[in-house]
């Protein structure tokens, strides 16, 4: 238990190893894109976990960069155009974000670190608790950026959000520009560092 | 050499591999994606045209109008343009009386870096161009719109970008009309 | 797009870094003092620009004939993983000083996204040759711009009194933020207001 929840303080992918920035903070303009993001790396690092996992025997160690970075290609192209097929709305809105989970750093490290060297099912686990954090990390910012950049919380991309009266009135835009986001993000990290500091007394 | 030679198989193996399963992959989801686009394509023309039966797309050499579409009976065209937003063009699409009144628009595909168009998705913010651009021009800037200011309060970048491509349609069907 | 416009809009306008979210983590990373960064921008300016230009072959030559579009992401991946493999090499060889100046640089570059980012931006825009090439440099001098600037303020900052617990990357993120702000003015459409009134 205590692996599966690594991900989210100790470990956190975004806050803490500082790894995924560039999606974490382009799409989290929206909590809808931030779920859709989230989920799509999480798909992503449990299969490039796995079949790595499983195959790390066979793979020889001289050539296991670019065998990653095609089974990771695979799986993330498998998920895009299954997003292009049956979600038009959030594959538009991830964009160009969605190829390139190739390079979020994130699971091209966990291969390397975690999977190449370990079992089929501590590689899940692994998989499971760094998507984990990477969703709260995500889902975070994004919620923050939303409420204060456009005053609504979109939940679904169907067009429906909720309205914060006061907020949505009054936006404060900035929060919505990539300017607010590397802020947002500046404050999160300043924050989790403190609260690492705070839980270790 | 044998060594170097067995890495490599792998490697080509794996690739190998890949491909296919995306190939196999590919053509189950490949004509659904083509089936949503010609649906979306369909839909926002027929809310374009508003009730009025429209002719097969032609291309046009005009540069930043992609396609046009005659509304039978001659009573205007709906275009499809290109516009510029913050980072990136954006499609929109918009049907025209012929003295090049704007009837309706729709923003359609937005490769702007993500969510910056999102306020110019929802469709009452395409409204407040409505009714514009015949006799009465395409408002320029925010500062222009008497009602419906605090509709598009989004970004600024956006809304220039969209009225510069509205009013280039606008006069594109007005020299259409003309040369009849 | 003129040429020109790409060189604008790809240095200041869509700066990768500013205002695309491309390349985060090197920014962060790199930004310590200005000799890394001048190295680590060099570095990433000549894979971008090469980048660009072999994805463009690319799909234009093998994946649209071909029709085999969805294996866009792979095979752009894998080009640029072997490019900077091959730069790194020759690099090593033909010119030791330039190696010891941007070596330590050159792994780093596969998995910055920037490089995959603007090749498929180049794509996407339907770019030719020429303008995919000038897309990927001008991108790249971008990166090198914002990186140059970050190093020359956390220089100043190592020198301030910053809060315990934002010193480091949260500082710098936030100087980012600021620096992005300041990008703002590079606006599309105050040029094209610029433009339209002459």
């Amino acid at each position: 238990m205590k692996g599966l929840f690594k991900g989210l303080l100790n470990e956190n992918p975004i806050f803490v190893l500082a790894l995924g920035l560039c999606p974490a903070l382009a799409v989290s303009i929206t909590v809808s894109n931030a779920i859709g993001m989230s989920a799509a790396t999480l798909v992503v690092l449990m299969g490039s976990n796995l079949l790595i996992s499983l195959f790390r025997k066979q793979i020889p160690y001289d050539i296991h960069i670019p065998a990653y970075i095609v089974i990771i290609a695979t799986l993330v192209t498998a998920v895009d155009i299954i997003l292009q097929a049956y979600s038009p709305a959030l594959s538009k809105s991830l964009g160009i974000f969605i190829p390139l989970i190739v390079v979020n750093c994130i699971i091209l490290g966990r291969a390397e670190a975690f999977a190449s060297k370990n079992t089929l099912s501590a590689s899940f686990l692994d998989a499971l608790s760094m998507g984990f954090g990477f969703t709260v990390g995500l889902v975070t910012i994004a919620f923050i950026r939303e409420l204060l950049g456009s005053g609504t919380i979109t939940l679904i991309p169907n067009g429906n959000f909720i309205r914060i009266p006061p907020l949505a009135d009054n936006p404060v835009l900035v929060f919505s520009l990539p300017a607010g986001a590397l802020i947002v993000m500046g404050f999160l990290q300043g924050f989790f560092r403190w609260l690492g500091v705070v839980r270790k007394r | 050499m044998t060594d170097i030679t067995e890495k490599a198989l792998k490697l080509g193996l794996i690739g190998a591999l890949a491909a296919l399963l995306l190939a196999v992959l590919n053509s189950f989801v490949a004509p659904i994606i083509e089936l949503r686009r010609e649906a979306e394509m369909r839909a926002v023309l027929d809310v374009l045209a508003n009730g009025e039966k429209t002719e097969e797309a032609e291309t046009v050499s005009e540069p930043g109008i992609l396609q046009r579409w005659r509304i039978s009976n001659d009573k205007g065209w709906i275009l499809e343009m290109e516009a510029v937003g913050y980072g990136g063009p954006m499609l929109l699409a918009a049907s025209y009386k012929s003295d090049g009144t704007i009837v309706a628009a729709r923003l359609m595909d937005n490769k702007e870096t993500v969510g910056f168009g999102k306020k110019a998705e929802d469709s009452a913010y395409m409204k407040v161009f409505e009714g514009f651009g015949g006799e009465i021009s395409i408002p320029q800037s925010r500062t222009e719109l008497a009602n419906g200011a605090d509709l598009v309060s989004g970004a600024t970048i956006t809304f220039t970008g969209i009225a510069v491509a509205l009013e280039k349609g606008s006069k594109t069907v007005k020299e259409w009309s003309n040369q009849r | 797009m003129t040429y020109v416009g790409i060189i604008i809009t790809y240095t200041f306008i869509s700066n990768l870094v500013l205002s695309q979210f491309l390349g985060l983590c090197p920014f962060i990373g790199v930004s310590k003092n200005s000799e890394s960064a001048v190295g680590m921008g060099l570095a990433v300016t000549f894979v971008m620009s090469l980048a660009s230009l072999i994805s463009w072959a690319l799909e234009y030559f093998i994946l649209v004939p071909l029709d085999i579009e969805f294996l866009r992401t792979v095979t752009f991946i894998l080009v640029i993983a072997t490019l900077v493999q091959l730069v790194e090499m020759a690099v090593r060889k033909y010119s030791p000083p330039l190696y010891q100046a941007l070596g330590i640089y050159l792994p780093l570059i596969t998995t910055n996204c920037g490089v995959l980012g603007i090749a498929l931006i180049s794509v996407n825009r339907n770019f030719d040759a020429a303008e995919s090439f000038l897309a990927g440099f001008s991108a790249g001098l971008g990166f090198l711009m914002a990186l140059l600037f970050m190093s020359g303020i956390r220089e100043r900052l190592d020198t301030e009194k910053v809060p315990k617990y934002l010193r480091g990357a949260p500082i710098t993120f936030i100087s980012g933020g600021l620096m992005a702000l300041a990008f703002m003015a590079f606006d599309t459409a105050l040029l094209t207001n610029l433009l339209r009134s002459s």
